[in-house]
């Protein structure tokens, strides 16, 4: 039977069944609704105020790509200005391929395309290395781990170089669906409390964090690229099957096709969940070695490449786990012969993880089928 | 009693990996009894296009949950009689 004419302009054929509401509309009608739903989003959240410099973290991948089709689309209504910052994990044959879809994007847009590697920022420790080092660590490899914390550390330090005020990343509702089930599932009360909201307002010195698509379900942004004919890459990242993400991202495509609005529905779940006091975190205070804001004594960036360094890439994983060089309440320097850390925050007590419900941990599986 | 049909399979957004990264493929289906729908059509990629992994592609008798459909760009959802 053929397609049901589009619901809003009544002159062409419908392409696509919005899953929220159930209205079918054509492709230009869906592309139009998608673009004011992120307009709206942006606008009606204050995101991203007139005079912004938005750093975007580009991918190359999909998300990323529809994220900064879309802002520039809208960058003259907003007021604000554009840089693409792509990071550079030092994957061979994956990220040097996703690099060069961000140089085409970048040329195609017109936009400053700034690239910050591991290599440099980490002290040499590229993905590839730290996969090595964690090889022989037991259990599952949990290189994933490390990459979300480091990639969100060199973004914010790539939006620094060129001058952002802003930094917002292309996670959708899917995504932050998984991240939820994540949490639950790996019962970690701290990231379930720091839930909800549309990104974070940027506490000593980090700068705010968003994330425009959050709403837009993983369907739509697959089926805008398609319609809008957007150039990105879909490989999947070598680590990424062995990702604990890939699970509850399994589980969330049976939920939802059993139940649509899943989805979102777990999302606006996390935003409205109260831990009892017992389960709540303390709070936060400085990084003991570089002075981002840490929930113990260093931050989790620092007590990973300190792992790392150590010869001991498990350190830091898992919850209860102490660095080696807490000894005591989070925020007091302890004294220690160490020679300079590897990072270096340029101003105090920024923050480390940032995001409510955002992925810490593993990269995740972004460009998996 | 259907007639040999020639259609278009695209696959894109990294589906093409399973197919040796072909994206756009030109097939003549061929004449059988039954007429062809997207189910026999998929059963057919899968046994004679699909290169590697089927568990990635194909479950049961649909495709694996997060792949999209879309029959002359319109997602197949809309044209299901339900």
């Amino acid at each position: 039977m053929p397609a049901p004419q589009c619901a809003s302009c009544h002159k062409a054929r419908a392409a696509l069944r919005r899953p929220r509401s159930g209205q079918a509309l054509c492709t230009n009608c869906f592309c139009a609704a998608f673009e004011a739903e992120v307009l709206h989003t942006v606008v009606a959240g204050r995101l991203l105020p007139p005079g912004a410099v938005v750093a975007v973290g580009a991918s190359g991948g999909k998300d990323s790509t529809v994220l900064a089709h879309v802002l520039r689309e809208l960058a003259p209504r907003l007021g604000i200005s554009l840089h693409l910052v792509a990071v550079d994990e030092g994957i061979g044959g994956y990220r040097d391929a996703a690099l060069a879809a961000v140089r085409r994007q970048a040329a195609r847009w017109e936009l400053p395309l700034t690239v910050v590697a591991y290599a440099e920022l980490f002290g040499g420790w590229t993905m590839d290395a730290v996969a090595r080092s964690t090889a022989g660590s037991g259990r599952s490899r949990s290189c994933c781990t490390f990459c979300g914390v480091l990639r969100r550390r060199a973004l914010e330090e790539g939006a620094r170089r060129v001058g952002a005020t802003h930094v917002v990343t292309g996670h959708n509702a899917d995504d932050m669906a998984e991240t939820v089930l994540m949490n639950f599932l790996r019962g970690d009360a701290g990231r379930l409390a720091r839930g909800g909201g549309l990104g974070s307002p940027g506490e000593g010195g980090a700068l705010p964090r968003c994330r425009p698509l959050q709403l837009a379900s993983q369907k739509e942004v697959v089926l805008y690229a398609h319609f809008r004919r957007l150039d990105y890459f879909s490989e999947e990242c070598v680590y990424a099957p062995e990702a604990f993400r890939g699970h509850a991202r399994d589980l969330l495509k049976l939920l939802e096709a059993a139940r649509p609005s899943a989805v979102l529905d777990l999302v606006h779940s996390a935003e409205r969940l109260a831990l009892a006091p017992a389960a709540r975190p303390p709070p936060p205070g400085a990084c003991s070695r570089c002075g981002a804001l840490a929930s113990r004594a260093l931050c989790q960036a620092c007590a990973l490449l300190d792992g790392l360094n150590r010869g001991r890439p498990r350190l830091a994983i898992g919850k209860g786990r102490r660095g080696l060089d807490e000894e005591g309440p989070p925020g007091r320097r302890g004294s220690h012969s160490r020679p300079a850390p590897p990072l270096r925050s340029p101003s105090p007590a920024s923050r480390d993880s940032s995001s409510p419900l955002g992925s810490d941990d593993d990269v995740g599986v972004r460009g998996r089928l | 009693m259907a007639a040999p049909l020639s259609v278009q399979v695209e696959f894109g957004g990294g589906a093409e990996l399973l197919f040796d990264g072909v994206k756009k493929h030109q097939v003549t289906l061929p004449g059988q009894e039954e007429p062809w729908d997207i189910r026999n059509l998929l059963v057919w990629i899968k046994k004679n296009l699909l290169k590697e992994r089927p568990e990635l592609f194909i479950r049961g008798d649909s495709v694996r949950p997060g792949i999209l459909v879309l029959v002359n760009d319109a997602d197949w959802e809309l044209l299901r009689a339900s």
